[in-house]
Parts: structure tokens; sequence; C-alpha cells
């Protein structure tokens, strides 16, 4: 009953988030996918038939699709697919399902290590861990710290750790440490995958910085690896005016990188207004798009904000649509218990979780705006984000630079003073 | 420190012998020398039988090789094993930028030497012997329409090639997938594993049933809206059989989230769970299903058919499994104006997927259904 196919066909569309409005459809196609997938896997975990591999990604996502399903299927290998939590019923259960089914090799996230490292040593030490060979990484950058527990902690200091770096476009690895090539160091991401030639630009100018020692917008030059997406579905134009045409001639990730002396890649986060949260890609236009549907919401801005655990966390911006005075004669938000305020925030994390999902939930604070204060915006209307963004993070000097391009100035010291006064509500 | 691996498994072998093939790099084919060793007795007539090859496809005039072409060897190659000097990172790591240095220089031949070595295609030989434009790609939109093209007019399949590669392989007894439930931990409870042989018949009888009654064609999409559990690979493994499209949504999305990208992908096919287990946790999955199901339908757009995999709380959710049978073929004869069910759906009595009707009927304040009312509505 197989449907053979030609190998340009698609073979499915992931949904992920951009920096803009709608989440687009990323399409993959059949062939270029399987060889792609298929040959990373062999070469980033070193297996073969038989080996018995543990991803704990979820299948919703790309690492999912890639290295939980037709990376280790492809390859013969029995991939173990975990239905709950890494630490449920206590800190100890990836390890123990790792000793359980003697796994090979084990594929996590820099947020997953970084909760599991805050709950002590000793979860991981009370386990063998004496199938593994092989460590992996990937979702988000790997700081030095989660790194250096990884390796010395869950790997005993013996074991390779494989960072890697890739996209839901890219569909398989692009940048990683290959096990045993070359010299290891805590943070790095690594090397190009065979076939592919990352450029480093100049968010500035947009030209190709050449050579060791720098540091721009990490993108991607022709050859392509045949497992790249190849369209936005049903939205071609999409697909090249948000990938293609920032800077003519290369695939613009939208994450930004440093090459070093020894023509290795960090990774050094996001660079558009897409954020990583627990290893979730979401945009904040999504979220701003979400919040604002709420009644009491006249306008919103979204951004991230640095988090121990979770990478980063998201911080929202609502101005209201009434007075706060006003609102609180509104009978719904009458309570013994709670201030307006807080039911007000309450209501708007609800409508993060119903229009998205509860991982979208601005979990580093709500900062509600009193009507007319209004968001920092440029003449053509967007979001000053490198203002609100010191602001989320607490920094209130008002000292944020040149200011010239920002339309309406004066709103800055109003959500300064109104986050002043939340920071003093909550002592 | 020597370590032996099977050639198939190390790609310097791939490289080089695309470069020697062309017989430009002689400095590779030396390297080459040093790293085979050859299998004992038979080692000297393999050696004759590959020059007399190589001298074959040098007589073969150096246009008809272009830079993108792969050069495809025999087999027989792929029985022999190499010894590996070191693990020694920085010979390692010089290994590495060799096989780099080939790949960017021809990524065409790079690709497809690896697709043809590693891969089915149900054009093999013909396709990576004859054809030319292996890759071919633009990023430029100054110079044209941006695309990406890999092995274009060669035909093949991912579930062809996840499940029957390995099964022909003699794999067919190993575990493809091992699930460790949530209560995992507690007596294996709910742990399932699946071999690729089982993974195979399960994921055909749902590739059946997408075919045969929920009139799946190649290309058509279909939403997977699953928690962790095999029956998500079950799913992709189906609709990769029948050339379908997946379109996996991850299953914390809301109802809103996951009908945004139903409706955006055009899918009238939905494949889901009825519950969702995490951290101590049930999640009623099929309610965020039918919530979204009924947004689709305010803006347009019906879902047509739906398969549910009802992994409902309790050990014995089907305790009258007869009964609850001749309701389904019922209800499924009626909706498909007479059209019986295909046989591998009929014979299913605890935690199948199976297909169900009508909950975006309700009202969401309905929704508050006990389990028992849920089974009833199929």
């Amino acid at each position: 009953m197989t449907i053979w196919r030609d190998a340009e066909d698609p073979a499915f569309i992931l949904y992920t988030s951009g920096s803009t409005g709608a989440p687009k459809g990323v399409v993959h196609v059949i062939g270029g996918y399987m060889v792609h997938v298929g040959e990373t896997m062999k070469e980033a975990f070193n297996v073969k038939a038989g080996d018995v591999t543990f991803c704990t990604a979820d299948v919703g996502w790309i690492t999912g699709h890639s290295y939980l399903v037709y990376g280790p299927l492809l390859n013969g290998c029995t991939s173990i697919l975990y239905e709950g939590k890494p630490d449920y019923p206590n800190a100890s259960r990836l390890w123990e399902i790792c000793d359980k089914y003697r796994a090979k090799v084990l594929y996590t996230a820099p947020t997953v290590i970084r909760s599991l490292k805050k709950q002590g040593d000793e979860w991981v030490t009370k386990t063998k861990r004496d199938s593994l060979e092989i460590l992996g990484t990937v979702g988000e950058p790997i700081g030095e710290s989660a790194w250096t527990w990884f390796h010395d902690v869950v790997g005993e200091g013996k074991l390779p750790i494989v960072d890697t770096w890739w996209q839901t476009e890219t569909g398989g690895h692009v940048i990683l440490s290959l096990p045993n090539v070359g010299e290891q160091k805590p943070g790095r991401c690594g090397l190009p995958f065979y076939g592919c030639i990352p450029a480093i630009l100049d968010p500035q100018t947009g030209k190709e910085l050449d050579g060791p020692n720098v540091e721009g917008l990490l993108a991607l030059k022709p050859p392509a690896l045949p497992g790249m997406f190849r369209d936005i579905y049903k939205n071609h134009e999409r697909y090249v005016k948000s990938y293609f045409q920032e800077i003519d001639g290369y695939y613009v990730s939208g994450d930004g990188a440093r090459r070093d002396e020894d023509g290795q890649y960090y990774i050094t986060g996001r660079v558009d207004d897409v954020i990583n949260c627990s290893g979730h890609r979401i945009g904040t236009a999504e979220v701003e798009n979400a919040l604002a549907r709420n009644v009491f919401v006249a306008e919103a801005a979204v951004v991230g904000i640095p988090s121990e655990i979770k990478g980063q966390e998201l911080f929202a911006f609502c101005s209201l649509r009434e007075d706060i005075q006003f609102l609180k004669e509104k009978a719904e938000l009458k309570s013994s218990k709670y201030t307006p305020e807080q039911l007000i925030v309450r209501d708007l994390m609800d409508t993060c979780a119903k229009e998205i999902g509860s991982f979208a939930k601005p979990t580093g604070g709500i900062l509600l705006l009193q009507p007319g204060t209004g968001i920092p915006k440029t003449r053509s209307g967007k979001l000053v984000r490198r203002v609100l963004r010191k602001i989320a993070k607490g920094d209130l000097t008002g000292d944020f630079g040149d200011l010239s391009a920002v339309a309406n100035p004066e709103s800055i010291q109003s959500i300064i003073q109104a986050k002043k006064k939340a920071n003093e509500a909550e002592n | 420190m020597t370590m032996m691996l099977p050639a198939s498994s190390t790609t310097t072998t791939a490289v080089f012998r695309s470069s020697s093939g062309r017989r430009k790099n002689h400095g590779a084919k030396e390297r080459i020398a040093l790293l085979r060793v050859r299998a004992s007795s038979s080692s000297e007539k393999e050696t004759k039988k590959r020059a007399k090859e190589e001298d074959k496809e040098s007589e073969v005039p150096p246009s008809v090789l272009g830079p993108s072409h792969a050069t495809i060897h025999s087999s027989s190659v792929e029985k022999e094993t190499i010894e590996v000097v070191t693990d020694d990172p920085r010979e390692q790591l010089k290994r590495y930028q060799e096989k780099y240095q080939y790949s960017i220089r021809h990524p065409g031949a790079f690709w497809a030497e690896l697709a043809y070595e590693n891969y089915s295609w149900e054009n093999r030989d013909e396709f990576f012997k004859r054809n030319e434009h292996n890759e071919r790609e633009n990023f430029d939109a100054r110079k044209g329409d941006v695309n990406v093209e890999f092995f274009k007019g060669a035909k093949t399949n991912l579930a062809h090639n996840c499940l029957d590669r390995n099964i022909e392989k003699g794999l067919g007894g190993e575990p493809a997938i091992i699930f460790e439930s949530d209560e995992g931990f507690e007596r294996e409870k709910r742990c399932e594993t699946l071999t690729y042989l089982q993974l195979k018949e399960k994921s055909d009888k749902l590739a059946n049933h997408l075919i045969y009654v929920c009139n799946v064609k190649p290309g058509d999409v279909v939403v997977c809206y699953l928690p962790m559990i095999p029956e998500v690979v079950v799913t992709m493994m189906a609709c990769a059989r029948i050339g379908a499209v997946h379109n996996v949504v991850f299953a914390a999305y809301s109802a809103e989230a996951l009908a945004k990208r139903i409706i955006d992908s055009e899918a009238k096919v939905l494949v889901s769970a009825a519950m969702s287990y995490r951290g101590g946790k049930a999640i009623e999955l099929f309610k965020i299903v039918a919530e979204a199901e009924k947004i689709c339908e305010i803006q347009g757009h019906r879902i047509e058919e739906r398969v549910c995999h009802f992994n409902l709380p309790g050990s014995e959710p089907h305790t009258d499994w007869p009964k609850e049978k001749a309701e389904i073929l019922a209800a499924y004869k009626q909706r498909h104006g007479g059209n019986e069910m295909s046989p591998a759906w009929t014979d299913a009595p605890h935690g199948i997927m199976r297909p169900y009707y009508g909950l975006y009927l309700f009202e969401s304040s309905k929704l508050t259904l006990t389990y028992n009312s849920l089974l009833f509505l199929l």
C-alpha cells in the first residue's frame, strides 16, 4: 500500500512562531528531509541499528519530528517516547528512564537541564547512567554553568556533549559539536554540518563579516541543506520576504552568533521579536494580539526578560481601555480577596492560555497602564522594544540612550512611574 | 586506540570514493588506501574488480559527469570494514574538515551518494545513476524565485524507509518505540513497546482507514493533536505511507490556537486522543478538540473525519465492546451512505484508535461530559 512520492512532495507542515502576527506553516518535503535527518542523527549521535535513543522533546515541535521519530526510525534505532514531565514524580525520572531502557543517547534542552540542576546533584548521582554514551542539547544556547553541570555531573566528565543549533525551518542539525571532533568548550555550539555554510552578517549594513572573532546575525548561504524548508504553507511571498529578502542572497535565521578563532560558532540568542521560553518558541506579536483581544486592554506590548530556569520569560505591558478607578466599580471586578488589578492580571493570563496555551502566559509579569499612557513607538508605529525590555528587567533610570526615533517619548516616563508603583505595591 | 566500524557508518569512504571515481584527487586516493583494510582472501580479487569498474567509469566522457553528479559504485564495498586509526579529537577534526570541504564543493554529489547508499527509492538506480540535478537552490530573490530542490524526480516514501527497510534488514522484532507512560515508574503502568513490525502493522491499519474511510488523498493535510503516546508515531507513519501531509499540533496549544492551525492548513481530517496525562494530571483533550472544531465551524471550516484514540482513565473502559461495536458500525454506515468500515477497524476492543462523531454539535457548556457519555457519542 506504500504510495511512492516525489522527493520534492511535501512530507509535513509544522507551525512555528515568527516575529509578526499569525503562525507560519513551515513546509518540509520528503526526500531531502529524510536524508538530512537520517544522516545528522547518525553523525551527531553515532548511532547504529539497535541503539536506544532518548529525546525528551515533545513531538509537537521539530525536535520531536526529527530526532524522536524520523531520525531514530530511519537508523533502525529504538526511540524512547516519554509521556510525562522530567521531574515527575521526582527529579531522578529522566536518569531512571535512561537506566531502565539502557539509553545510549540522551537529547534534551537546556531549560530541562537547568531545572534539574536546581534540584541538586543527588537526584542524578543516585542513578547509574552507565549506558549513556552521548549527551545532546537543543532548543536554545546552553550557558556555561548548565553545560558544565551536564558534562561533569550527568556525564561524570566522560561523555561528549553534542550541542546543536538548528530550527523548525532547517529541519535538521545545522551547527553542532560532533562527538570527539576537536576540543570541547562549555557553551560553544560547534561547527557547521556537512554541506552547509553559515555566515555572520553585520546587523546594520547586512555585509558578511569574514574571519574569526566576529559577531552578528547568523545566516546561511548556498549550498542549501537538503532538509531545509521549501515554503510557508500557502504563502510563498512570506517565505521569500521574511527569510531571504531581509538581506539578499542569505537565509537569515533570526538568531545571533559569534565565530571564534577556531572557526567555531557560539549562538547568542534571538535577535528578532521571538522569545524562547522553556524551549518553546513564542512570537511576541502573537501574545500581543491575544492580549489585545481581552476586553480590558486597548493595546499591549510583550518583551522577553531573562529567567534562570526558562531562559526567557514573557513580560507584558497592557494599556487599559478604561481608568482603573472606573473599573473598580464593575461588578465582575469586585472581590473581597483580590484587588481589581489582580483580577485583571489573572484574566489576562487566562486570555493568553485560552488563545495560545498555558506556556504563553506572561509569567515574567504584567504591567497595567492607565488609559492614555501609550506605549513607546517609532513614527512608523513600531514598538520600541529596546526600551520596554530595559524597563521590564527593572532598569528604571530613564537613561535609555538615543530616543530621537520615538514618537511619544513622554510615555516612557509614565511607564517608569507605573513600574515603580507596581514594585512598591509588591513590596 | 583502534575501532572497527562498518563501512556504511563511516562516510569517510563515501567522500573519498567519489573523489577517486572522478580520478582527480590522487592524494585522497592514497589516504583511502591507508584507511581501508580489505577483508581476508577475496581482497585481491575485489581490488581487481574495483579497478575494472573504475576504468569503466573513466571511459565515460567527462561532460556527462558534471560536478553535481554523484559517482555511485556497486554495493560490494558496504561489506568491508574500515579501520579508524584513532579517535583522537584532533585527528577527527582533520577528517571532519576534509569531508566538510568536499561536501560544500560538491553538495549534489555528497548528498546524492548518501541518499543512494542509505535509503530506499523506487527508482533508485535510474535516478541516481543518470540524474544530473540532485540539488539546486537560489537564496537571492533578485536572481529569480527563491527555492531549494533536492533529488527532484526520485520517488520515495518516508514510512517505507523508517519501517519496511529496517524490517527487510531483519529488525522487525526489534523495538522501534518504547513508550514510558507518565505513571511508568509505578510497576510499568501503561508502558508499551512497539517493534518495527508492530508499528508497521498499526500504522498500516490507520493508513487504510485514512484512505478508504476518511478519503485522504496524497497531498491532503491531516491534523494530529496528540500527546506523547505511541499513537502519534503511528499517525505520522500512516500519513507518510500514503503521501498525506501531517500537521502535528503541540497538544498544549489551546482550542483557539488549534483551530487557527486547522483552518490555515485546510485540514479536513483530524487525529486526536481523548486524554493527555502529564505530571500526574489528566487533561481532557477531547474537550479542547470539540471546542476547536466549533471555532472552525463558526469560521466556515469543517472537519469531515476524525479518528480518536480512546486512552480514557480507568482500566476497563470498554466493558460492553460488542454493543459499542455494533453502534459504531451502524453510525458509520449511516454516515458513509451504506459503506462498511474497513475491517481493520472493527476488531479493536480497547485503547485503539477509532473514529468518533458528533462532538462538535454540542454547546461548550454541555461539554462536561462523562467519559461514558463520550463513548456513547461514538
